[in-house]
């Protein structure tokens, strides 16, 4: 294997010389002096300071040789960029450098516009003006009321105001109060169209009640998810669909549980999605938008950008029993503490 | 434990694995199969390498995919197999065998004193003096959980305990839980009974190939609503044993050094489940194989009274058989007519009757009937041919000594549908199990001893 290999990677030329020269440099040693001494105890020094040199070389450089193969191994599967571009060993002054250009290439800044980008596009699919769609939405509303027509009046407010909450700036971090509200005021929209078929709770410690809601996260966190379960758990059933949004928090995270006892996915559907998930965000680039679950992928790659690899989405699901969107976030009680876990983030990827 | 994804040998162990355990919380974890179990057990007991993922204690990151530390964390396992030092008393297990005692000189009273005063608080009557060896099972399991929360330990794994514990002693274990529960310590509660994680735990996590599948939690209702499809539900019941005709097994009275006064009766065609302790069932065992005799009673096969049983005429099923009752050097087919020449003398001498065997069995056996070497066959096709062999043997009755106890789920359902086999072919089965939880659906008449 190591011949093989040393016909192409420098590491394994330099590991076969090594080998082959300690081989022949620790025997001819070993010759000269058992000629000299004529004594095998006379070994003994020289073998003790022989494992030494193997132990340290052990220690500091092949340990970290292969810490950094794995990491370099890893990137290419897809399952992480930051500690790529933070090795702690690089493995030469060039390396260094090359990561460091693949950084200031992947500079967290790009992706997260690019991923914004996406999140607007999806909002805007058809292009319209934001402020003519809230000006005729008014209007019917007015007409409604006039009408008499109160149903009509307050689903079009509803929709008006979540169209305000989704189409304007996404660079926000807002408080978990509000992204409920935003959620409640889109389930109070399809609810109109399943009527009592669908029911939402959202489930918390009361005890927590005041720090949850103070929480701060991305704007339009878990919408797309409440519309996901909506759409392709809840649709197809009959009767008694619900809709559970369980809310926890922990010393340093924050964790939201999106539930639905709807169809819920095929296994392979399942590993599918939590493998994209799990990816790198750069990974995802090329999904295309006639794949489900793009808006979870969508979620899922703003969080890591803004807060880091060990945040993000997971799916839990089982054919016929529902499914379950876990979203592990950290504790960020003000917009403050938000921004500097996510200038944290963005240290940890730059130069 | 983040997006854990462990590899042996280039498979995955665990792939992608979710989870979280809060303080004080008892979190059930519902095996659907075993694959992945030891592992993720081994994880949280000690930061072995991942290939992938992050494990946190109390959100302080321990094990990563980069640099693994090989320690151990504060967490503990109680299961069948003890971890305490058998020749020492519990006084010594639960307080001297710890990295944080630095006593020089041990006043054996003073221990034994915290001991009980500690036990009397918990309303367990263990004697400190006590030595680990004459302990029961159930007093095994106690003193193993009292020295996990006395080291430190912050997280306990409890595995099985349906296994070898009886129902009452495993509902005075879940109360010392709730007890310790509420003073922060987290449990996770592994089995494959979804009917004893219900009742017990506040969630429960549903392992399957090496995943979490889903996490059910309590809603509204006291019960969890765990999937469905997963868990067995009671079956209509395709038996039609021959109430009318004598039973095919029966004990009248029977005493014996474990057993006081047994009396049941199984009908061929029938399922019939006694919860019993290990004692116990090793007395109905020795009594099916006719190596001992009731100091008073009487025993009767297909209607026939007897002081002894004729070794051979009550088969017999091991707990876990697919370790002591295959022939790894032997064929499916030898395996599976193995002992049956002394009902068909010319069994080996004719071809066209092992034929005919390979035959008969092949709708239950498969293609694996035809397998010259049985070492590298799947475990399910192992309770297979053990339980064909039975069958071919066609004993008045079978004894299986807990059919059900630790096995994943999905071999559960392989068993009960070789046991229905066996109920089909007219044969009267009888379980031996210490725990309601596995067998109450299935049997079709529940006896209890009087212990239980």
């Amino acid at each position: 294997m190591l011949l093989h290999h040393a016909k192409r990677y420098i590491s394994a030329r330099i590991a076969l010389l090594c080998t082959v020269f300690s081989g022949l440099f620790i025997l001819a040693l070993l010759a000269a002096l058992y000629w000299v001494q004529k004594s095998y105890i006379a070994l003994l020094p020289p073998l003790c300071v022989l494992a030494l040199f193997a132990l340290l070389g052990y220690e500091y450089v092949y340990k970290p040789y292969k810490e950094t193969e794995k990491l370099l191994t890893l990137f290419a599967a897809g399952y992480t960029v930051e500690d790529t571009l933070d090795m702690r060993y690089p493995l030469s002054p060039g390396t260094e450098a090359a990561v460091g250009r693949i950084r200031d290439i992947f500079v967290n800044r790009e992706f997260i516009s690019a991923s914004k980008r996406q999140a607007q596009y999806l909002a805007l699919q058809n292009q319209i003006n934001p402020h003519f769609l809230y000006n005729t939405l008014e209007g019917i509303r007015s007409d409604a009321i006039v009408a008499g027509a109160q149903d009509i009046a307050d689903m079009t407010e509803a929709l008006s105001t979540f169209f305000r909450y989704t189409i304007s700036n996404l660079e926000n971090l807002v408080s978990l109060e509000e992204e409920l509200h935003n959620v409640e005021n889109y389930f109070r929209i399809q609810q109109y169209r399943f009527g009592e078929r669908l029911q939402m709770r959202v489930e918390y410690d009361e005890g927590d009640k005041q720090e949850l809601l103070r929480c701060h996260l991305l704007k339009l966190t878990l919408q797309p998810i409440v519309e996901n379960a909506i759409i392709h758990g809840l649709e197809q059933k009959l009767a008694d669909g619900l809709l559970r949004i369980r809310l926890e928090l922990t010393v340093t995270r924050l964790l939201i549980t999106v539930s639905d006892n709807g169809v819920g996915m095929p296994e392979q559907k399942v590993d599918e999605l939590n493998a994209h998930l799990n990816a790198a965000y750069f990974e995802t680039a090329k999904w295309q938008s006639s794949h489900g679950g793009i808006a979870l992928i969508n979620v899922n790659n703003r969080i890591k950008l803004l807060f880091g690899e060990e945040y993000g989405i997971y799916i839990y699901s089982v054919e016929g029993e529902g499914t379950d969107v876990r979203v592990t976030l950290p504790r960020a009680l003000d917009d403050i503490e938000a921004r500097r876990v996510a200038e944290g983030t963005a240290r940890r990827g730059s130069v | 434990m983040e997006r854990v994804s462990c590899l042996e040998n280039g498979a995955a162990l665990l792939n992608n694995v979710n989870l979280h355990i809060f303080s004080g919380e008892i979190m059930g974890l519902l095996c659907i199969n075993d694959v992945g179990l030891e592992a993720l057990i081994g994880l949280m007991c000690v930061n072995t390498p991942l290939h992938f993922g992050r494990v946190y204690f109390f959100e302080r990151l321990v094990n990563d995919y980069k640099h693994s530390g090989l320690d151990e964390n504060p967490a503990a396992v109680i299961e069948r197999r003890s971890r305490l030092v058998d020749s020492l008393t519990v006084s010594d297990n639960v307080f001297v065998l710890r990295s944080s005692f630095h006593e020089h000189i041990i006043s054996r009273r003073e221990m034994d004193r915290r001991f009980e005063a500690y036990a009397r608080e918990l309303g367990v009557p263990i004697a400190g003096d006590c030595y680990v060896d004459q302990l029961s099972a159930y007093e095994r399991c106690v003193v193993e959980m009292l020295r996990a929360v006395n080291t430190g330990k912050r997280l306990i794994i409890l595995r099985d305990l349906s296994s070898f514990l009886g129902d009452r002693e495993l509902a005075e274990i879940q109360r010392l839980m709730a007890r310790y529960a509420g003073r922060g310590v987290s449990f996770l509660y592994v089995c494959s009974h979804e009917k004893e994680l219900s009742a017990l735990c506040d969630r429960v996590a549903v392992l399957e190939n090496g995943k979490i599948q889903k996490l059910a939690e309590r809603g509204g209702q006291a019960a969890l609503s765990l999937p469905r499809r997963r868990a067995r539900e009671p079956r209509p019941l395709t038996r039609e044993p021959d109430w009318q005709g004598r039973p095919a097994l029966s004990f009248s009275g029977v005493d014996t050094p474990n057993l006081r006064g047994l009396s049941l009766s199984v009908y061929p065609g029938e399922c019939v489940a006694l919860i019993a302790q290990e004692e116990e069932a090793g007395d109905v065992i020795s009594l099916a194989l006719g190596e001992i005799q009731p100091r008073r009673g009487a025993l009767s096969l297909a209607g026939k009274q007897a002081r002894r049983l004729i070794a051979g005429s009550v088969a017999v099923i091991d707990e876990k058989p697919e370790r002591r009752m295959v022939f790894p050097d032997l064929s499916y087919l030898d395996n599976l007519c193995f002992g049956a020449d002394k009902r068909m003398p010319c069994l080996w001498r004719s071809r066209r009757i092992l034929r005919s065997v390979a035959q008969e069995y092949y709708p239950v056996a498969g293609e694996s009937i035809y397998a010259a070497d049985i070492r590298y066959l799947p475990i399910k096709e192992l309770y297979t041919l053990i339980y064909c062999r039975v069958a071919f043997a066609h004993p008045k009755a079978v004894v299986c000594l807990k059919p059900f106890d630790a096995i994943d789920l999905s071999l559960r359902q392989h068993v009960m549908g070789l046991i229905d086999m066996l109920c089909e072919r007219g044969i009267a089965v009888l379980i031996l199990s210490p725990s309601v939880s596995a067998t109450s659906f299935f049997a079709d008449r529940l006896l209890t001893t009087p212990k239980n």
